[in-house]
Order: C-alpha cells, then sequence, then structure tokens
C-alpha cells in the first residue's frame, strides 16, 4: 500500500517536473475550452473556418499539425516586459531617434551607408563560425569571400560591393548568429524577453546574443568604455537609415507589446528555418 | 472491342485531364494577384499623380484598387478567431469596418514609399479554393521576402500577408486575442477606432516634427 502511495507521489512529481520544462504538457492534459465549438456541427454553416492548408513559410501541413512558435514561448515575464517595452519605446523617440535625426542631418546618407558595410564586414566572424556550427558551408565560404573581396577592394569593409555579385549557386543567406545556431541544433526559445535598450528577445537568444559577442572584435577594445562607445555610435548610425521603421510598424498595432512580440519571435523563427 | 475500350479510355482521360482547368476559373490566384500588383504599381508611377495637390485621388485609387484584391471579410474573420463566433452580425460588420479601416491607413503609408521595387513571384501553391503565392520583393540593396494566401470565392482574394515570416492575420490574432480575453467584442472594435482616429490625428508618433510646426501655425 505504501509503495503504491510512493509510486504516484514520484508520478506526480515528475508530471509536475515535466511541465515545469515542456508547459505543453500540462495545456494537452488540460482539455481547452474551446474544444466544444470545434466539434460544432453548425461550424461549417457559419461559413467560419480558420484552417490553414500551408504554414507561414509554406509547408504543407499535416491533419492537426498546427506548430506555433508563439504557442511554444510562454510570457510569463509580461508585466516586466512591457515595462520595458514602454522605457524603450520612450527612449526612442525622446533619445535615440533626435540623436539619429541630428546626426543624419550633418552627415549625408553615402557616408553612413560605408560605417555601417564598415560594420557589418567587422561582423565576419560572428556570420562565419555561425555558419559553420549550422553546417552551411556554402553560405560561409561565401560569407568568406565577401569579406575578403570588401576588405580589400571594398577599402576596409567601405563599400559593400560584394553584395552585387551574385554567387555561381544559389546560396542560403550567411546572416547567421549564435540565437539561431542554437535554434536550429532544436533549442527552444524558452521565455519571451524584453531587455533595456537591446529590445525583444528570448532566453535563447540572450544566450546567442552574449556569446556572439566574443566573436565581436569591437568587444576586445580597451578601455571598456570606448567599446561601449563604438557600439553606441554603430547603432545610432544603423538608425539613421533606418528611422521610421519603429513607427511603420508600431503605427497599425492596437496593442504594440503583443505585435512586436508576434513579428520578433516569427521572423525569428524563419530566420532558423533559412 | 478494344477499339472501343481505347475509346472509352481517351475520353473519360481528356475528361480526367479537362476537370480542373474551369475548376481555377478564368484566372489563376498568381495571374490575380500579379494583376492587382501591377495596378498598384501602375498609379504609383503614374506622373499624373507627381502634384501633390492630387494626393487624395491617388489615395482614392489605390484604396478602390486594393479593396477589388483583398477580401476584408475572411482576413478580419481570421484576425479574430473562434470569437467571432460569439459578435452578433452588426458587431462584425462593425469590426470589418473599422480593421479594413485601419489596415489601408497604415498600409497606404507604406505603399507610398515605393521606390522601383521589382516583385519576383516564386511560387504557386494551389488546393481547392486556397492558394500560397511566394513572392520576393527586390530593392536596391535587399530582398524582402512577401508571401500570400489566398482564397477562391467569385474569383481569387487575398486574405493574409506573410512579411519576413510575419503573418499579418496571426500578428493581428495575438493583440485581439489579449484584447478579447478580458473585454468584449465592442471594446476591441472602439481600440480599432481609437487607432484609426489615433492615425487621423497624427497620434501615433508622439515627437513628429510637423505636427509640431502645425500646433503652432494654428496657435
Amino acid at each position: 500500500m505504501k509503495t503504491t502511495e510512493g509510486y504516484l507521489a514520484a508520478a506526480v512529481a515528475l508530471f509536475l517536473l515535466l511541465s515545469l520544462f515542456f508547459p505543453g504538457l500540462a495545456r494537452a492534459a488540460d482539455p481547452s475550452p474551446d474544444q466544444g465549438l470545434e466539434n460544432c456541427p453548425t461550424l461549417a454553416q457559419l461559413g467560419f473556418e480558420e484552417k490553414e492548408i500551408w504554414d507561414d513559410s509554406g509547408k504543407r501541413l499535416g491533419k492537426g499539425e498546427a506548430d506555433d512558435v508563439l504557442a511554444r514561448t510562454p510570457d510569463p515575464l509580461e508585466g516586466w516586459n512591457r515595462f520595458w517595452f514602454q522605457f524603450n519605446d520612450k527612449l526612442y523617440f525622446y533619445l535615440f531617434k533626435p540623436v539619429a535625426k541630428g546626426y543624419s542631418y550633418v552627415l549625408p546618407e553615402k557616408p553612413r551607408t560605408w560605417v555601417q558595410n564598415f560594420f557589418h564586414n567587422l561582423l565576419f566572424p560572428v556570420r562565419l563560425v555561425n555558419c559553420i556550427l549550422q553546417g552551411k558551408l556554402r553560405s560561409a565560404g561565401a560569407e568568406t569571400s565577401k569579406f575578403i573581396a570588401n576588405t580589400t577592394f571594398g577599402a576596409c569593409g567601405l563599400s559593400d560591393f560584394a553584395n552585387h555579385l551574385e554567387p555561381t549557386a544559389p546560396t542560403p543567406t550567411g546572416e547567421e548568429d549564435l540565437g539561431q545556431t542554437l535554434g536550429v541544433w532544436g533549442f527552444g526559445n524558452g521565455v519571451y524577453l524584453v531587455w533595456p535598450i537591446i529590445g525583444p528577445s528570448s532566453i535563447r537568444d540572450s544566450v546567442g546574443f552574449v556569446g556572439d559577442r566574443f566573436l565581436d572584435p569591437v568587444t576586445y577594445v580597451t578601455p571598456w568604455y570606448n567599446s561601449v562607445a563604438i557600439t553606441a555610435y554603430s547603432k545610432i548610425n544603423k538608425l539613421s537609415l533606418e528611422l521610421g521603421q519603429y513607427e511603420d510598424l508600431k503605427e497599425g498595432a492596437i496593442d504594440p507589446y503583443a505585435a512586436f512580440r508576434d513579428a520578433y519571435l516569427r521572423n525569428r523563427e524563419k530566420k532558423i528555418r533559412e | 472491342m478494344t477499339r472501343l475500350a481505347t475509346f472509352f479510355f481517351l475520353l473519360l482521360f481528356s475528361v480526367l485531364c479537362a476537370l480542373p482547368a474551369p475548376a481555377q476559373g478564368p484566372q489563376g490566384p498568381q495571374a490575380t494577384l500579379k494583376q492587382g500588383v501591377d495596378k498598384l504599381i501602375a498609379i504609383l508611377d503614374d506622373p499624373v499623380y507627381k502634384d501633390k495637390s492630387r494626393d487624395t485621388e491617388k489615395v482614392e485609387k489605390l484604396r478602390q484598387t486594393i479593396s477589388e484584391y483583398f477580401d476584408f471579410q475572411e482576413l478580419s474573420m481570421r484576425a479574430v478567431g473562434k470569437p467571432w463566433l460569439k459578435f452578433t452580425d452588426k458587431q462584425k460588420d462593425d469590426l470589418v469596418d473599422a480593421f479594413s479601416d485601419l489596415l489601408e491607413k497604415t498600409y497606404l503609408g507604406r505603399i507610398g514609399k515605393y521606390d522601383k521595387e521589382k516583385v519576383e513571384y516564386l511560387q504557386e501553391l494551389i488546393e481547392g479554393d486556397k492558394a500560397f503565392i511566394k513572392t520576393m520583393i527586390v530593392a536596391k540593396d535587399k530582398q524582402i521576402s512577401v508571401d500570400y494566401r489566398m482564397v477562391k470565392k467569385d474569383r481569387w482574394m487575398v486574405y493574409d500577408v506573410i512579411g519576413e515570416g510575419v503573418s499579418l492575420v496571426k500578428n493581428y490574432r495575438t493583440q485581439f486575442a489579449g484584447i478579447l480575453h478580458s473585454g468584449t467584442p465592442d471594446v476591441l472594435i472602439q481600440r480599432i477606432r481609437d487607432k484609426v482616429k489615433d492615425i487621423d490625428e497624427g497620434r501615433a508618433d508622439p515627437t513628429k516634427d510637423d505636427i509640431f510646426e502645425a500646433k503652432k501655425e494654428s496657435s
């Protein structure tokens, strides 16, 4: 008798432990309130249908298969995340945007593109290592040729002329980072996170972000405040070329926080698929 | 006897071959989509509208073209999801009206930034009355993947746009679900109307310069 109770307790403990790591399990065990509607015979009569034949990448979905990154990525820290989302929003409109605007007033677009190309070229180690870690050897090769060509003939990467040279065979993008590599290896997002200044992320992508910094040459600039200043400058320069994009995305949103969470997670998912 | 069998076989074969063709209607989904996109580009390229004073006319023409190819009813229904069944007929109409208004407002602003980008049609998937079209917008220095989901009613209509992996319908479903979880359909409809008003009055961006200037001038 005692042993059965022991087994039961062990089973419950195991289930609780598992559901902690795989939130999907708990949801599967708990019948969703929508299930009654699914069997409702009047659904077709009402002309209501929401099942898709293809997923967002155009892949044919099997029966009952609905793999949704949003359902897989819980947001238990929503209050905390919403706070930082608001914080970043204010920071953008009242600090970064005016600075980037002033900067773009002083410096014409052309030199700003050179600066952008230079910093992009500098991040070549991040792309190369992550291409290799994902087994994308052709892309790794393409990134290497681009880096060599842009660094030598492109004046230390100021010009990105190699971007216009088509590879001889179709080559998947080499824009890889460690977050994507971890995703390819099968790591889930964990939970959704919003960081101050950095913005939307997840546990997996945060780990990736920190890991990638080891391959970013700017990290090794000393003293540390010079490194921070260079990073800040490259970000402001990048922003000056992308002014209005954030506003465009935010403009149509009823709940901007939810809209950006959805967009971030789905866009990352697409990058991991590629 | 064998000749007769061959004849029947050929007859059956030709009927089978002929069948799927009328099912697709006069024009396939990709051709319909291309027609719509080309019409929009033609309006944007039209030198007649270079004149700023004819902007309202241009916007009206764009809006009309979009509504010919976009099924806002289907789009709204899918963006709301299951709660749609609990909406009254009036709430459904109100939501479709408010939501299409919002989408037109935001998207017209975005198409206005069109700068001679090219659209490449990559793949057309059709199954029954549904279709999935993959396209690529090729700009000067980058490529943006834009896919379309279409449904066939009287003709093929677009009901979802997927830009860089982000589905329009699903993005709004995520937002609507949160609002409908705690509020009624009327709350949702009101939130959408408020947003349209915000855009009309230029409140979407708190630091928009011309708004400040316009206020200064009026005071």
